[in-house]
């Protein structure tokens, strides 16, 4: 019996989560919410042109995360040729959640607390809510970890509802699939 | 051909404002703002966390279970 395979899935979901996670940052804090933008913490959108020029950086940061979807879309579309692919839901999702939330921890720990280009609240500098970032970066990885794990494991177990009926039909001398090579 | 219309007409639009590709003051500022001494650095600083999640994928896909 061969196991299924869930690694081209999961790379894809993961370079899909990344992205999307990237979106939603630059979607929700950047666009909708104003809290800060690519480079805030350098230059605060106190003026027309810092605000310019931050949405500058802002577009090529889109550009880096528009990209990451798109590697992810073609892993995904190339997935389809694994014949052996557990095409699961829960393991895609998960890779989504894990890459949006090692997308979180990365951009965090780097934008935020080694480079300084900006703060999640930049009124309020390196705050609480940087960690926050962070600690739910940690938790969509996880939850995402935990997700893949899940669906593997079911996906490897043997089907316990078919089993007593291949055991009775074999104990029957009717095999429930194939030639009988007991004899 | 009406598409390269709508976009000359949109660009032609944007010159009043302070676009980075238009001629007004502000738009000179931003420029200036965007294209200076700091340019390649600030790139690098931009998309850094890319290549290293790219090299944290390629140590997952590496190291994930079939």
């Amino acid at each position: 019996m061969r196991l299924p395979v869930t690694r081209p899935l999961t790379r894809a979901g993961i370079c899909v989560g990344v992205g999307l996670g990237g979106f939603v940052d630059g979607i929700v804090f950047h666009q909708i919410l104003q809290i800060h933008s690519m480079l805030t913490g350098r230059l605060p959108a106190d003026s027309l042109v810092n605000v310019e020029i931050n949405m500058f950086w802002d577009g090529l940061f889109h550009v880096f995360t528009w990209v990451m979807t798109v590697i992810g879309l073609v892993l995904l579309f190339r997935a389809r040729l694994v014949p052996e692919m557990l095409w699961s839901g829960k393991v895609f999702v998960g890779s989504c959640f894990f890459g949006w939330g090692l997308f979180n921890v990365v951009e965090g720990l780097m934008n935020h607390h080694v480079l300084h280009l900006h703060h999640v609240v930049e009124q309020r500098g390196e705050s609480i809510f940087d960690v926050a970032f962070l600690l739910f970066g940690v938790l969509f990885m996880l939850v995402g970890g935990c997700s893949i794990r899940t669906a593997r494991r079911h996906a490897m177990k043997p089907d316990l509802e078919t089993l007593p009926v291949q055991y009775t039909a074999s104990r029957c001398g009717r095999p429930a699939s194939g030639p009988d090579v007991r004899d | 051909m009406r598409i390269f219309i709508f976009f000359g007409v949109l660009f032609a639009a944007t010159k009043v404002g302070a676009c980075v590709s238009c001629g007004s003051a502000t738009g000179a500022a931003v420029r200036a703002g965007i294209l200076n001494d700091d340019f390649v650095r600030t790139l690098i600083e931009v998309a850094a966390p890319f290549p290293l999640i790219g090299l944290i994928l390629y140590a997952v896909n590496r190291y994930l279970p079939e």
